[in-house]
């Protein structure tokens, strides 16, 4: 059947629009804008690489990429191995496994606000459930999780890996899926027990998936505005302000778009630079069947 | 194809024209059909303000008053993105802390002339105008009702104690015998259970400190952080009532924050509090507090001048393209006018004939507490407050509550900071904000 050469283009027209009008287009945008003193009143003035000087020589700004890195590193391994038990177990095909496949990703689906609000509770320094059980069993003086500086963007960091650790474990288990149950029955009748299974046919078998949800939970951390907003507005000081927290500060409270778009620009280097090395060191650690 | 291009251009330029034409129009004749948006930012009182607009309509049968109400969340966003794009509400909400970078941007109309001509200051709290709404002596908005911080205090806990209530013109050492006596370990375990004071870093509970002894956080003619030592003695009598006399929790113990302070009041963890009067609402009706009590203003220091209440306007603006500001100016004059009985219980009206009626004084008209709250008024015509460019940055504020100076003040009551740290920390973050702001 012949048809003519632009009719694949038209198949493709929509989602094109639609990631060259929301994705690139606000990208490339942004990036001029990064250049500009925008503050989305009045008309841009260029202004060169000042954004990017002011932000490169302060000392803030350095601490917020510290903690938008430490957010990641919790974050990420978190997901990367907490999701993969989940999945695990919930691969063993024992009976409820699809209710509990619900309840795991119950918080996934749940607005970020009530996840924050209802885990604020829980972290509460007075009347949270953590220290109320913390001083049942003995601890005189337990944490201000969330007014401490020292605790609040680890407990932030924890409760959003809570929460997306459902959507990580439904990807592992469709990669736990594509390993041939023949690989298993071969290692049973050749006496490997539960964990040397998952250690030498589990595990490296996964990698690529684990490889594809590490790329995917690294991008995840980096939108960490919503729970952060919910559970700390950033304090105490700026102990738990990240980078995207960072550029909603610029953007929407000072409304200096440029500035804005210069964060952005930076955020987006670090986080491309980071997947760069992932995928450079990825020969090391994923191995593929056949 | 040049068909097309000339038939597009063709379209284009009368377009232009007509535009052109536009801007050259006059004024719309008196009768003529006219349409105001309104943007306001409580959408609790979305049907007071209607109510308001529909009496005001059958007043202007010409005029149609679009009234949009926004979560206070979204409406500077919003705001912003119409200013932005030239498409600004016709007469909108305005805030002092947001006035100079709107005039900034030359995004606002300059109400000056016609505030001149049509306002006697005297029917007016006029302090709180200068201080709220003019910039370089021109005015951009007007205030359509006021509100200050004040000491909330339970009448209830202070004659179980037989601690006598706050008196007129109270100092320091009366209020720190006062939550002293207040401050209590009830169950005998050795840890307090019962606050004299709730205070951390939030402008509504702290400010007020410092403007009455005469203190000031700015230089204001450098526009530098640079704290006068009157200011300083209110910032180290604050530290000393978390961490000498031990009258005030550290905030982080009990996650003190613009909620959870009204909480350990309303739940009696602490006698007294301060905060903005428009949580007379809150206690009265929100969240009724079930033990009597009354309002305050916070004790005078040691170098107190006059009595300065820290307060701020909500405003009305109109916007630089205007299309028809004299009717948005005739529309915000009669928003104005309103009656008291519409307002929060704790905001006071700009108006002072209807601030001052029985309306607005509920104690006087119904019993219901506070029974001072017309100290307000006394405080009216000597408003003051931090306002600048960057404020919700350096004093720390909305998404950045916890950031600037808050930081500071916070980290200090918790005993983490020592006063000397503050005042380097402070000057080292503070000016580099403000240094950015008014570079």
């Amino acid at each position: 059947m012949k048809y003519k050469w632009y009719v694949p283009y038209l198949f493709i027209l929509l989602a094109m629009i639609g990631l060259f009008v929301f994705r690139l287009g606000p990208l490339f945008f942004a990036g001029i804008m990064s250049f500009t003193d925008w503050s989305m009143f009045g008309s841009a003035g260029f202004v060169g690489l000042e954004n990017y000087a002011d932000f490169l020589g302060d000392e803030t700004f350095w601490k917020i990429v510290g903690h938008t890195l430490l957010f990641s590193l919790i974050f990420v391994p978190s997901i990367a191995f907490g999701s993969l038990i989940l999945a695990v177990l919930l691969n063993q095909g024992v009976k409820g496994t699809t209710a509990f496949r619900a309840m795991y990703f119950a918080p996934v689906i749940t607005s970020t606000v009530a996840v924050g609000i209802v885990w604020r509770w829980i972290f509460g320094a007075d009347v949270g459930m953590i220290n109320y059980l913390l001083r049942t069993i003995g601890f005189e003086s337990p944490p201000s999780w969330l007014s401490d500086r020292s605790f609040s963007l680890l407990v932030v960091s924890f409760v959003f890996a809570w929460k997306r650790l459902g959507y990580y474990m439904i990807i592992y288990l469709a990669g736990l899926q594509d390993i041939p149950k023949t690989l298993y029955e071969a290692a049973k009748i050749d006496g490997a027990g539960h964990f040397g299974i998952f250690r030498k046919i589990t595990l490296p078998l996964i990698t690529p998936t684990m490889f594809f949800i590490s790329i995917m939970a690294l991008v995840d951390s980096f939108k960490n505005f919503d729970i952060i907003y919910t559970m700390t507005r950033g304090g105490p000081g700026r102990a738990s302000t990240t980078m995207a927290y960072y550029i909603y500060q610029h953007a929407f409270e000072l409304f200096e778009m440029g500035a804005a778009s210069s964060l952005s620009m930076l955020l987006l280097l670090l986080v491309g630079g980071i997947a760069v090395l992932n995928f450079y060191y990825k020969s090391h650690w994923v191995e593929t069947q056949g | 194809m040049k068909k097309l291009l000339l038939f597009l251009v063709l379209i284009i330029s009368a377009g232009m024209l007509f535009a052109a034409g536009g801007k050259e129009a006059e004024a719309p004749a008196a009768d003529e059909p006219i349409v105001l948006e309104y943007w306001m930012w409580d959408p609790n009182f979305a049907e007071q303000e209607q109510a308001m607009i529909d009496e005001y309509e059958k007043l202007h049968p010409n005029v149609t008053v679009n009234l949009t109400a926004l979560d206070p969340k979204s409406y500077w966003t919003k705001l912003a993105a119409m200013a932005a794009s030239k498409q600004m509400p016709d007469v909108f909400n305005m805030h002092p802390n947001s006035v100079e970078d709107f005039v900034d941007q030359g995004a606002l109309y300059d109400l000056t002339d016609m505030v001149k001509n049509d306002f006697k200051k005297d029917d007016y709290f006029w302090s709180v105008m200068e201080s709220s709404f003019a910039v370089n002596d021109r005015y951009y908005s007007v205030p359509f009702a006021w509100v200050g911080s004040l000491l909330y205090y339970n009448k209830d806990m202070f004659d179980k104690y037989g601690v006598e209530y706050p008196s007129d013109g109270w100092g320091w050492d009366e209020f720190l015998e006062k939550a002293q006596a207040l401050t209590k370990d009830l169950d005998g375990d050795g840890k307090t259970d019962q606050w004299g004071y709730g205070v951390f870093s939030r402008y509504a509970v702290y400010d007020g400190w410092l403007l009455q002894n005469d203190g000031d956080y700015l230089n204001r003619e450098k526009l530098t952080w640079d704290p006068n030592d009157n200011a300083k003695e209110a910032i180290e009598f604050v530290y000393d009532l978390a961490n000498k006399y031990k009258v005030s929790p550290h905030p982080k113990d009990l996650d003190l924050d613009k909620k959870k302070i009204k909480l350990i009041f309303q739940q009696e963890q602490a006698a007294m509090i301060s905060e903005g009067s428009w949580n007379i609402k809150y206690m009265r009706e929100d969240m009724e507090a079930d033990f009597d009590w009354d309002v305050a203003y916070f004790p005078r220091g040691p170098h107190w001048k006059a009595d300065t209440m820290h307060a701020w306007a909500d405003g009305i603006a109109v916007p630089a393209t205007a299309k028809n500001p004299e009717a948005a100016w005739d529309f915000i004059k009669y928003v104005l006018q309103r009656p008291a009985a519409d307002y929060y219980p704790g905001k006071v009206p700009f108006y002072k004939a209807e601030a001052y009626s029985d309306e607005w004084d509920i104690f006087k008209s119904t019993g219901k507490p506070p029974e001072h709250k017309p100290i307000i008024l006394a405080y009216g015509d000597n408003a003051s407050h931090f306002y600048t460019k960057y404020w919700k940055f350096w004093r720390g504020y909305a998404s950045a509550e916890g950031a600037g100076i808050s930081e500071f003040i916070d980290a200090s009551l918790n005993g983490d900071m020592t006063m000397e740290e503050f005042y380097v920390e402070a000057d080292k973050e503070v000016n580099k904000m403000l240094d950015k702001a008014y570079r």
